[in-house]
């Protein structure tokens, strides 16, 4: 990771702001903090490696709706929420809408510190997937529309005469049109392949 | 009944024969002379006296030593006279009950107008028939038992009955009964005022049942005390036990005596108005029941001193009871308005004691870790621990706002006038360097009083300008363009105070949380001014809301009861 990491910090608090910047500046990570959520997503452009410190109570949009707004414009962002005070249904949705971690304020900086780093490695997590993912679907893009029919069937477990039965087609075509699937996508064994199937967003 | 002109009452018909000569143009015959009367009567009476010694001195007791000379007939004249005149029917019946002598009133009250066609008649030949049975019977019974007696009767005049009170008598000549006297007054209108009374004293006690309202009437200077039943019936009083003043003390709760003699006292001060009102708890001497008793009287003076109380007494104690229920549920609704104030405030505080926190803590820590790590960056370092401090001044100061706001708040409740208080606020607002703004005042001339504290409102007041302002200044509105209206009008029984700026207003979101405690729009804000307010006027028996309609610029109400 030769990045370095960024944090994130949108609170309509200024000291709040500052002082929490102060404090991960410490811990060797870029700092950009936004006064309110409209400020941040206005300049949004998420590095791979970064995580969001939000109030979840703001004049303006909101901490949960600006968590809402990311995930529909689909950036992969971990979120850590600072509260006032211990709302729990509050932060159940925060947590099941994807919230890292849900910290009541005042905040030790030991625990802040800890929740960054989690969020930052899930961001890494999240990154790597999606990186995954793009090479997998950007490898099925590659197939015929024979070789995408006959590999639905195989990661759907089936044998390749059963797949030839099904398709009407010689068990030996089967076998050619597996070795240039495997080829293409890369994948080992068929394993590989129906994991591949899934992160593309493969449907049969 | 009697009053047709087609048949005079009695009490008219003697009016007639009371002016000589009579001159009733209904009634020409009655229009005779006096004169001729008398000298009708005279000859008939020389004529009695020939045939009957006795009888003659029987006649008005007056005439049996007369002789036919012109003396005894001038007398004779006047005692004529003086029977025609009265307003009586006058008559004298032997014992056979035929008509001796009547005057003129009783001849004309039965249609025949001259008293000497009665003469000779029975009751028979005058009245109808049960009527002249009832008056024969009654004639014979007075000379059975030699003693007079008044009787109420109907009679019948001009065909219609009336009723008559009568005197009738025995008459005795040596011993000797030789009929009967008699005279009749017309007691109709008598009677009618008897049934008016009867019935104006069954509505009376109707109307006291209905009201449940007993009746007093003491006289002061002889010490009686009439009370009426249901008066009796508070104290536990029997019917015909007498009572006095102490009487009544006896029964009054002894926590009420005082009081009470002190209404009763001001009652009958000739220099008041003798009005008596009062309030006590009675205390019943029979079964200890207690009621709540207003007393409600007059009182009468004579020559400067109080003679007589006369007044009502009513058993309020069930809308006592009432009452007092209903300040107990508004205590309640007074302590659970304060805990609710009290739960907003420990919320408002806890939310404005973090913010600073927040801040003080990761400064601190992040101070910490520069010393710690050997900073290479002294001013990061101070950024820290200057931060750290303003943070925990910034707290400080809250605090003190906080408690400014709530300790002035403890001050009791009293009769202000808004449109004062909206003057004063509106200095305030004006000094306290939230920048200038230009106040539009609107308020309505001669607000009746309302009941608040003065200084709470006068914050809310004050508040609401300086969040006004400041959204203002926020929304870089140009100076001269902050202006903020400020209304007074009555609405009902609650005075209404508007509060209204030429801002950019509220959005709908904000509108819908603006009254949260932990809601501020404002970088530097307390935050839960609005929270506050809107507690304290609620304590106060308001409302403070937003009006979303009204606009352009954000529009704040509030309401306070009037005083009465």
């Amino acid at each position: 990771m030769s990045a370095k990491a960024t944090v994130f910090v949108v609170d309509d608090d200024p000291a709040v702001r500052d002082s929490l910047t102060l404090l991960l500046e410490e811990e060797d990570v870029a700092v950009a903090s936004f006064a309110s959520a409209e400020a941040f997503l206005a300049s949004c452009r998420t590095p791979r490696h970064s995580c969001a410190i939000v109030d979840i109570r703001m004049p303006g949009m909101d901490g949960m709706q600006m968590q809402a707004e990311l995930s529909r414009r689909g950036i992969l962002l971990p979120v850590i929420f600072l509260t006032g005070h211990g709302d729990i249904p509050m932060s159940v949705r925060a947590v099941k809408a994807g919230a890292v971690d849900f910290l009541t304020k005042p905040v030790t900086a030991s625990a802040l510190l800890e929740s960054v780093h989690a969020a930052l490695l899930e961001s890494v997590r999240l990154n790597s997937q999606a990186e995954a993912n793009q090479t997998a679907a950007e490898s099925v893009a590659t197939l015929t529309e024979r070789e995408r029919q006959v590999m639905a069937l195989a990661v759907e477990g089936l044998h390749n005469k059963e797949i030839a039965r099904h398709l009407g087609i010689s068990h030996r075509t089967v076998e050619i049109h597996k070795a240039r699937i495997m080829h293409k996508t890369g994948a080992n064994t068929l394993l590989d392949l129906a994991r591949i199937a899934e992160a593309s967003g493969f449907r049969s | 009944m009697s009053t047709k002109s087609s048949s005079p009452p009695l009490s008219q018909l003697s009016n007639a024969a009371k002016a000589e000569p009579v001159r009733t143009p209904a009634n020409k015959q009655a229009a005779r002379s006096a004169q001729e009367l008398l000298d009708e009567l005279q000859a008939r009476q020389v004529q009695l006296e020939v045939e009957n010694a006795a009888l003659r001195i029987s006649l008005v007791e007056l005439t049996h030593r007369q002789q036919l000379t012109d003396a005894v007939s001038q007398r004779e004249h006047y005692q004529r006279a003086l029977l025609d005149n009265f307003p009586f029917l006058v008559w004298l019946k032997d014992e056979n009950s035929r008509y001796l002598a009547v005057n003129r009133p009783l001849a004309e009250s039965c249609g025949l107008l001259s008293v000497d066609e009665i003469v000779g008649k029975t009751d028979f030949e005058l009245w109808p028939r049960d009527l002249a049975e009832r008056y024969q019977a009654d004639d014979q019974a007075i000379m059975a038992s030699g003693k007079p007696r008044i009787i109420e009767e109907p009679v019948e005049i001009h065909g219609q009955r009336v009723w008559v009170e009568t005197y009738k008598s025995p008459v005795s000549l040596d011993g000797r009964v030789i009929g009967t006297v008699g005279f009749a007054t017309d007691i109709t209108a008598r009677k009618q005022a008897m049934v008016e009374l009867q019935a104006s004293e069954e509505r009376l006690r109707l109307a006291k049942r209905a009201a449940n309202l007993g009746i007093f009437d003491s006289d002061i200077r002889s010490g009686q005390y009439h009370w009426d039943e249901r008066s009796r019936e508070f104290w536990g009083v029997g019917p015909d036990e007498p009572i006095s003043s102490n009487t009544f003390m006896a029964g009054v709760h002894p926590d009420d005596r005082a009081e009470t003699q002190a209404a009763i006292d001001r009652a009958v001060d000739p220099d008041g108005t003798g009005d008596y009102r009062s309030e006590y708890r009675v205390i019943n001497c029979v079964d200890g029941s207690v009621r709540t008793i207003a007393a409600s009287g007059q009182v009468s003076f004579e020559d400067g001193r109080a003679i007589r109380i006369l007044g009502t007494l009513k058993d309020i104690s069930a809308q006592k009871k009432l009452e007092q229920e209903v300040q107990e549920r508004r205590s309640e609704m007074e302590l659970l308005i304060r805990q609710q104030v009290a739960a907003h405030t420990a919320a408002a505080i806890a939310h404005e004691l973090n913010q600073p926190l927040v801040s003080i803590s990761a400064y601190s820590e992040a101070a910490l870790r520069m010393l710690r790590g050997g900073t290479k960056s002294p001013e990061k370092l101070a950024r820290a621990l200057e931060g750290a401090m303003e943070q925990a001044q910034r707290a400080g100061r809250t605090l003190h706002e906080l408690l400014d706001f709530l300790h002035k708040g403890e001050a009791a409740v009293e009769a202000i006038d808004l449109n004062k208080v909206v003057g004063e606020a509106l200095a305030i607002a004006m000094e306290s360097g939230y920048g200038g703004f230009r106040p539009v005042l609107e308020l309505e001339r001669d607000l009746p009083i309302v009941l608040a504290n003065r200084l709470q409102v006068q914050k809310i007041l004050v508040n609401l300008l300086h969040n006004s302002v400041e959204a203002m200044r926020q929304a870089a509105t140009p100076t001269d363009a902050i202006a903020v209206t400020l209304r007074t009008m009555a609405d009902g029984n609650m005075a209404q105070v508007t509060v209204q700026d030429s801002g950019p207003g509220l959005d709908t979101d904000t509108a819908k949380r603006i009254f949260e405690p932990f809601f501020t729009t404002k970088p530097q804000g307390i935050g839960l001014g609005l929270a506050i307010s809107r507690a304290l006027i609620e304590a106060h028996g308001g409302k403070l809301w937003v009006d979303p309609e009204a606009g352009p610029g954000a529009t704040f109400h509030f309401t306070l009861p009037f005083a009465l």
